[in-house]
């Protein structure tokens, strides 16, 4: 893909009118978002010039030049928010996609939704002072019971499977996410990957079984979803959405599942948010569980780091970020996963599928 | 080691400075992305010191794995293609003009095979799964990657000091 970086207001504001109607509206602010590598976001700013009771408030999504950072495409992200608009599920809900190539302003598709006023930063929630501790278990509190929301949904009356695949059974689910990310690295892969090759034989012989197979967010928690007053007013980026075990939301919660400890005792941890949660749902989820997918995790940070650095290969879009995410968050994901391999992160509770004789000690490289 | 290469990081340095810094450098996307090409010209020069040590103490160690996995497959028999692409790789010699680059395609060729070779024999484990050889064979190249890993790692630690955006 070419073009300008850059979207201008004045074309902004001339598609929409072309699509609402001659002076319907009105672009009165265009900025565009520093966070996030994988799409595109702007944010703008509307005045219904013709009486129509539409958002003030928009977002457009496009892809980024360059490869896809994250091998779904835009389409797909736009068809889960509107089944997710069809549910209680907070989200900002979608408008409409252009794919008309005489609309996209510079080849590139692109979608509209409503952006909802908030900000994805909580202040204090990740201050490990005491005097924030309520706090920060309160917003844990809110993330747990928002991701419950998301795990209640009915995805098979909505039709979700016909976007994501489902697990086969519930012992399925981490073999599942391991067949999607390997048969995706396999589209594109252009530099050898043998750590890759190796742990993926660990992966499957040690996926533990789901309690029940759910709609799972993906990456969640700080930095990923709008708050306003500590609360989660939307859910945001569903790019990684997916069926499975509810334990794989819990491995991908940034900041918001905090260990606290004050005068030698444990007052929020990740098993009290697993509590708190089977409280609200039912469904009990355990850590060891959660920490698999943690390792799941690393192998699909891996390989959408990998699917980033496409583009700085090939010359379409050689941004910096890129290169940074395949080089130090590539190497640290690497080496949790080759270390859960030696037993080295999870408690010594597995080395592989090359287990020892009866009596044998295998000495490795860490011994 | 492997990618980006150090040309890879200088043409993304350019590129990030020319569409993203210079037409607002006091903006916050200047700013922001000002962070992480600090920090990956440290990882640069880290490269430009230590990869070209890093890259033959690496070759010398993956042939000798991919020798011991070759000299398990002929062994036991029954996969002359996985044997015959790892001899092929192994039999490699340098075809100039530039060493350096020659060492990192070699490497690199030499990477491919490991992973492929790695792929083979998970298929063999049902067969072959509690013979000596065959464990010793998975245990070198499982500790390869892992020594692999901490060689890679001098160029990661000391460079990345800053907030990364």
């Amino acid at each position: 893909m070419s073009g300008p970086l850059t979207l201008d207001r004045e074309t902004l504001e001339a598609y929409l009118n072309r699509r609402w109607g001659s002076n319907a509206v009105r672009v009165v602010e265009l900025v565009r978002f520093t966070r996030g590598v994988s799409r595109e976001t702007w944010g703008f700013e509307i005045e219904n010039l013709d009486g129509v009771d539409r958002p003030k408030s928009l977002i457009l999504r496009r892809p980024i030049e360059g490869s896809v950072y994250i091998p779904r495409t835009l389409r797909w992200e736009y068809d889960i928010a509107a089944l997710l608009a069809k549910t209680n599920v907070p989200i900002a809900h979608p408008l409409f996609y252009e794919d008309d190539p005489a609309y996209a302003f510079d080849g590139r598709e692109f979608f509209i939704r409503e952006q909802i006023q908030g900000s994805w930063n909580v202040p204090n929630a990740v201050d490990p002072d005491p005097r924030y501790d309520a706090h920060r278990i309160a917003i844990s509190k809110e993330m747990v019971s928002k991701l419950a929301m998301v795990h209640t949904v009915d995805w098979k009356a909505l039709g979700f499977e016909k976007l994501v695949e489902a697990p086969e059974s519930l012992e399925d689910s981490g073999p599942r996410s391991i067949r999607q990310i390997y048969r995706e690295l396999a589209e594109f892969q252009f530099e050898p990957q043998p750590v890759l090759a190796e742990v993926k034989e660990w992966l499957l012989d040690n996926a533990p079984k789901a309690p029940k197979i759910v709609l799972l967010k993906g990456t969640n928690g700080m930095g990923e979803e709008v708050f306003r007053d500590n609360k989660i007013v939307a859910l945001s980026d569903w790019e990684q959405c997916s069926l499975g075990d509810p334990a794989q939301d819990f491995a991908r919660t940034q900041d918001l599942l905090p260990h606290i400890e004050r005068n030698g005792k444990v007052i929020w941890s990740m098993q009290h948010a697993l509590d708190y949660y089977e409280e609200i749902t039912g469904t009990r989820v355990t850590e060891a569980a959660v920490d698999y997918y943690r390792l799941i995790g690393c192998v699909d940070g891996a390989v959408y780091f990998h699917s980033a650095l496409q583009s700085v290969a090939d010359g379409s879009e050689p941004n910096i970020r890129r290169a940074y995410l395949a080089t130090e968050l590539s190497h640290n994901f690497l080496r949790k996963l080759l270390n859960a391999v030696y037993g080295r992160d999870i408690g010594g509770q597995a080395f592989g599928t090359l287990e020892a004789k009866e009596g044998e000690t295998i000495v490795t490289a860490d011994a | 080691m492997l990618r980006p290469t150090p040309e890879e990081v200088l043409k993304s340095i350019s590129y990030t400075f020319d569409t993203l810094i210079r037409p607002d450098p006091a903006g916050a996307m200047a700013l922001s992305y000002s962070l992480t090409v600090s920090n990956m010209l440290r990882q640069l020069l880290l490269t430009m010191q230590h990869e070209e040590a890093a890259i033959t103490g690496d070759t010398a160690e993956l042939r000798q794995v991919l020798d011991q996995a070759l000299r398990f497959l002929n062994t036991v028999g029954g996969s002359p293609a996985m044997a015959s692409m790892i001899k092929q790789a192994l039999d490699a010699t340098y075809s100039g003009p530039a060493p350096a680059k020659w060492a990192r395609e070699n490497w690199r060729a030499l990477r491919g095979t490991l992973q492929k070779t790695i792929e083979h024999l998970q298929g063999l484990r049902d067969q072959h799964g509690k013979r000596d050889d065959y464990r010793a064979a998975r245990l070198a190249m499982r500790d390869y990657l892992d020594r692999s890993l901490e060689r890679e790692r001098i160029l990661i630690d000391g460079a990345f000091t800053l907030a990364r955006r």
